[in-house]
């Protein structure tokens, strides 16, 4: 990706994460996108260091047996790089979310 | 990470199934992140439906839909696997071999070595066996000969192809064509041109046309037709700075002016006469007058076949007509088509002579390529012994046995890579070398070069080289016993690698035996041919074709000139004798043959034609020849132009004819059917007429004045001298020059040059089998040695225990002799029988020498062993050294 532009569904992808969906499949049900376009998208972004990823605490995952899910979380140049995006693709600044609905990453 | 906490469920679960079945595609080192990242998405959406009671169909469908969605994830995942495993082998594979420079210098040097050469080869060879001609259709191309005497081939009459154009219906464009060396004077230099007299639709035939201007059509081919000509794009740059306006230019050729009407393009390759820059229309009279030059056997005939129509339904027809004359064309005896005429593809016909030749030089270098190889494998192999411990560990550590084979053949792909860089410089140079080196008669010449398909040839050589080299080594490398491996170092379990590295250096031997065989095959072959008796003394004689050219000459001047001439060249110091002659032997265009018809003919039919090579000559050129008398006289000045019409026949001609009766007296007719009787008054020796190795002697010699069918203009000039020939040729021009400035000479060379071009192939051939042999000498003498050296350092302990319990070092050295004797006779024995079955495809190449000649059979075997044995040298000296104390001590 680098300093190429961002396409569109990769910069929905951004803004859902900046919006506070950060779990793979919570960004799928947001966006619409298919799984097989958002996990490739989420890891290009990874690659490029838009997102940084982290198993969730193992706690968590074993109060209810499970694994730990893997969440993405937006780094400084995924800031840029998504509001560089906005710019170009202007409907997004209205999904933005306001400050008190962004959620907490450990939740169940 | 609890994964397999629900495994009971595990099954129930498609979702979870699909995951896992996906799972597979994954690059290993990824693929646990990555069943958890799916795999906990999926369980705790699960756990959310279960928990509001919404786990019904549709939902576990949307469910198994999702990790359906997980399959295009694995597909982005794949160039991670390759990309981070084979760079890794790439990397470690370019560190190992820097760590070794030395094996990796001769293993990429034997590479080039074989890579290069075989390029090269395959680029000479590849413009004249394998690539079709640079004309349209060229397979529709083909060569019309009319049939001589005992079955040879003969050039056509003019008459034969007006025959054919009217009554044949197999071909496009039919053409004859002729020799034609005019020379063009003006504001340049003088000088004398390279050309042909064509029929009208010669381009037609070959499907090209002018680049600039227009082809001849048939109202230029008229008897008293205009005086045009078209040149090539060599001559219109060359002489005339490739001016846009040469199209209606006039030229002054031979004192005739002629008009520019084309230029050919610059890619036109005028294969049957590739040195040709212009070109004029024959213009020969259509009415066929009998005894007339339409009739002479002097023209080559080529055509394009209609679509659809083969060579073989065309030699059908050409037979039918040749059958059948009609009154229109009447045909004498000696031009009647009796046995029919020879249709063969120009391809075929260009390439026949030199096919053999480049056919076995295929072969050698591909020989070369193999021993190459093989050496290249054995020192591979010998490199995998080393490191034995390296892979052992790997293996330990969990790497799959197909790993290290794919890293291993990484790594000699590596290797035929720089070989292959490597060699395409060599071939390079190569390529220069053999088009400096080639046969003066090598067809397309010119296209010899490093092209896509030279390229092509050296990619695929390489790639296969990579692969087929690091195989075997490869696959013993992973076929070790582990855990001997990772505690021992020596001794044990050398048996199966030593016993490959020895069976590849027989089969080195043994290949580079055959090889070496062949060489001296030939060497040989060129030995007899050039101690053949040519039949006349070759030494101390120049020789020059005089042309008289040009109005001033009809045939009581040109007579008056050629006598002036000898004249004058007899009167040059150093000059022995001299002569003139219509042909001379050995130079490579003798076609003037002529049906000879004997006033009485003991043996066989009075009607049947026995075909002689006619020599108009000047008095005295058997002697100047020293060519020896056999019966009777030579001609001298006393058989002047009136007098009774004398002729010479060689020994052949006579022993044929007149086998129990004295020739002498009797006559025979050269020449037209109404022409005078001549009368035979010498029977001269034989001599080599087109070839040393030709056994075509049959000859009439004939006083030039005495000649009355027509007046050579054009003369070979044969000068015996004293001292040096070369050196008297400045001499010999300006007395020639004397006479008449303007009066070309041209193909000035010593006879002995001439020999030398006559045999010209077949050194060639010699040449490249030579240095090939040497190669494959040298690369058998290194994997004899590679192969001893590495059993020294194996048995190192062995022979310390020898020696410690009392053995000589005399018996150490026989030790190791012993063992390389042995390697080198087992590939000696194989290699005889091998050169045993493949020296026979060799045999349009030798002469004289069979294809099992036992001499060569004994003598290369031996120098083999004598080098063998050298190459044993070293390692055996390294064996009686080794001191038994440290031996023992070692591990």
């Amino acid at each position: 990706m680098g300093k190429g532009f961002v396409t569109h569904a990769t910069a929905v992808i951004l803004q859902a994460v900046a919006n506070g969906y950060l779990y793979g499949f919570d960004i799928i049900d947001i966006t619409g996108l298919p799984g097989g376009t958002v996990y490739p998208a989420l890891r290009r972004l990874e690659e490029a260091g838009h997102l940084t990823s982290q198993w969730e605490k193992p706690s968590i995952a074993q109060a209810a047996p499970r694994p730990p899910r893997k969440y993405y979380e937006l780094t400084r140049s995924g800031r840029e790089a998504l509001s560089e995006a906005v710019k170009r693709y202007r409907l997004l600044e209205q999904t933005q979310a306001s400050k008190k609905r962004t959620p907490k990453p450990s939740r169940a | 990470m609890p994964l397999r906490s629900h495994s009971k469920q595990f099954f129930t679960r498609p979702h979870l199934r699909l995951i896992a079945l996906i799972g597979v595609i994954v690059p290993r080192r990824l693929r646990a992140d990555w069943r958890q990242e799916w795999e906990a998405e999926l369980q705790y959406r699960e756990a959310l439906l279960a928990d509001w009671d919404h786990l019904n169909g549709r939902t576990r469908f949307d469910l198994l839909r999702r990790s359906a969605g997980a399959f295009l994830d694995a597909l982005w995942l794949q160039p991670q696997r390759l990309e981070d495993e084979m760079f890794q082998d790439l990397r470690y594979g370019i560190r190992m071999l820097l760590k070794q420079p030395g094996f990796t210098l001769i293993a990429v040097f034997t590479l080039a070595l074989g890579i290069g050469a075989s390029t090269a080869i395959f680029s000479a060879v590849n413009p004249i066996l394998f690539e079709s001609l640079p004309y349209p259709h060229a397979e529709r191309i083909q060569m019309i000969w009319d049939f001589g005497s005992e079955g040879t081939r003969l050039h056509v009459t003019f008459g034969t192809y007006r025959e054919l154009v009217e009554r044949s219906h197999s071909f496009d464009a039919l053409a004859v064509m002729r020799a034609w060396q005019p020379t063009i004077t003006g504001t340049a230099e003088p000088e004398r041109l390279e050309g042909q007299r064509v029929s009208a639709s010669y381009f037609q035939a070959f499907g090209i046309q002018p680049a600039l201007g227009r082809d001849f059509d048939s109202s230029d081919d008229q008897v008293n037709g205009p005086k045009v000509a078209i040149i090539s794009d060599r001559l219109w740059r060359r002489r005339f700075g490739g001016d846009g306006a040469i199209i209606g230019q006039q030229l002054a050729l031979d004192a005739n002016l002629y008009t520019v009407i084309g230029v050919m393009p610059a890619a036109f390759e005028n294969l049957l006469a590739s040195s040709a820059d212009i070109w004029s229309p024959l213009q020969y009279d259509v009415s066929l007058a009998p005894d007339s030059r339409e009739w002479g056997h002097h023209l080559r005939m080529v055509g394009r076949l209609r679509p659809g129509v083969t060579t073989e339904q065309a030699r059908q027809e050409i037979d039918m007509i040749a059958q059948a004359p009609v009154p229109e064309f009447a045909r004498p005896p000696y031009a009647a088509m009796d046995n029919g005429l020879m249709v063969t593809s120009l391809q075929a016909d260009v390439t026949s002579d030199i096919r053999p030749a480049l056919l076995a030089v295929m072969g050698a270098v591909l020989l070369v390529l193999a021993i190459a190889c093989v050496n290249v494998t054995n020192l591979l192999l010998a490199r995998g012994a080393q490191r034995r411990g390296e892979f052992a560990i790997r293996t330990a550590l969990g790497a799959a046995r197909a790993r290290l084979i794919r890293q291993l053949l990484i790594e000699s792909l590596l290797l035929a890579t720089l070989g292959g860089a490597l060699g395409l410089i060599l071939a390079q140079t190569g390529v220069q070398g053999l088009v400096a080196l080639s046969p003066p008669g090598l067809p397309r010449a010119g296209a010899i070069r490093l092209d896509g398909a030279a390229f092509a040839f050296a990619l695929a050589v390489t790639t296969f080289i990579g692969l087929a080299v690091g195989l075997i080594p490869a696959l013993h490398v992973s076929r070790r016993d582990l855990h001997t491996e990772v505690k021992q170092n020596s001794r044990t379990s050398i048996g199966g690698h030593q016993w490959t590295r020895r069976t590849l250096v027989v089969a080195e031997v043994a290949l580079a035996l055959v090889l070496l065989v062949s060489a001296g095959l030939l060497l040989r072959s060129l030995q007899r041919l050039l101690a053949i008796d040519p039949g006349f003394d070759t030494s101390h004689l120049l020789t020059m074709q005089v042309q008289t050219s040009g109005h001033g000459f009809d045939d009581e001047t040109t007579h008056r000139f050629f006598a002036e001439a000898l004249e004058a060249v007899r009167r040059v110091p150093g000059v022995n004798a001299a002569a003139f002659t219509s042909q001379l032997p050995l130079s490579g265009d003798l076609d003037d043959g002529y049906g000879v018809h004997f006033e009485s003919s003991p043996t066989g039919n009075p009607e049947a034609d026995q075909g002689a090579f006619r020599y108009a000559v000047s008095p005295r050129y058997c002697e100047a020849m020293g060519i020896p008398l056999r019966r009777g006289r030579l001609l001298n000045e006393h058989d002047t132009a009136d007098g009774l019409p004398a002729v010479l026949i060689s020994e052949s001609l006579a022993k044929s004819k007149f086998p129990d009766q004295d020739p002498i007296g009797q006559r025979l007719r050269i020449g037209p059917n109404d022409g005078p009787w001549q009368t035979i008054v010498g029977v001269v020796g034989n001599v080599k007429q087109t070839s040393l190795a030709v056994n075509q002697t049959d000859a009439v010699y004939i006083l030039t004045t005495q000649w009355r069918m027509f007046v050579d203009r054009a003369l070979w000039l044969t000068v015996r001298t004293q001292g040096d020939a070369a050196s008297l040729a400045p001499a010999v021009r300006q007395a020639l020059r004397s006479v008449d400035k303007d009066q070309p000479i041209v193909r000035l060379a010593t006879m002995d040059e001439r020999l030398a071009l006559s045999t010209a192939d077949r050194r060639f051939a010699l040449l490249l089998f030579e240095a090939f042999g040497l190669v494959a000498l040298m690369l058998a003498a290194t994997g004899i040695y590679g192969v001893l050296s590495g059993s020294v350092t194996e048995r190192t302990r062995e022979i310390g225990v020898r020696l410690a319990l009392g053995a000589q070092r005399r018996d150490v050295l026989a030790l190791i002799l012993r063992q390389g004797l042995k390697l080198a006779l087992s590939g000696v024995v194989i290699g005889l029988v091998a050169a045993w079955t493949t020296t026979r495809l060799l045999v349009k190449l030798l002469y004289g020498v069979s294809a099992t000649d036992p001499l060569t059979f004994a003598a290369i075997p031996l120098l083999l062993v004598t080098v063998a044995l050298l190459a044993c040298w070293l390692p055996a000296r390294r064996a009686t050294k080794i001191d038994p104390m440290i031996a023992l001590r070692c591990e």
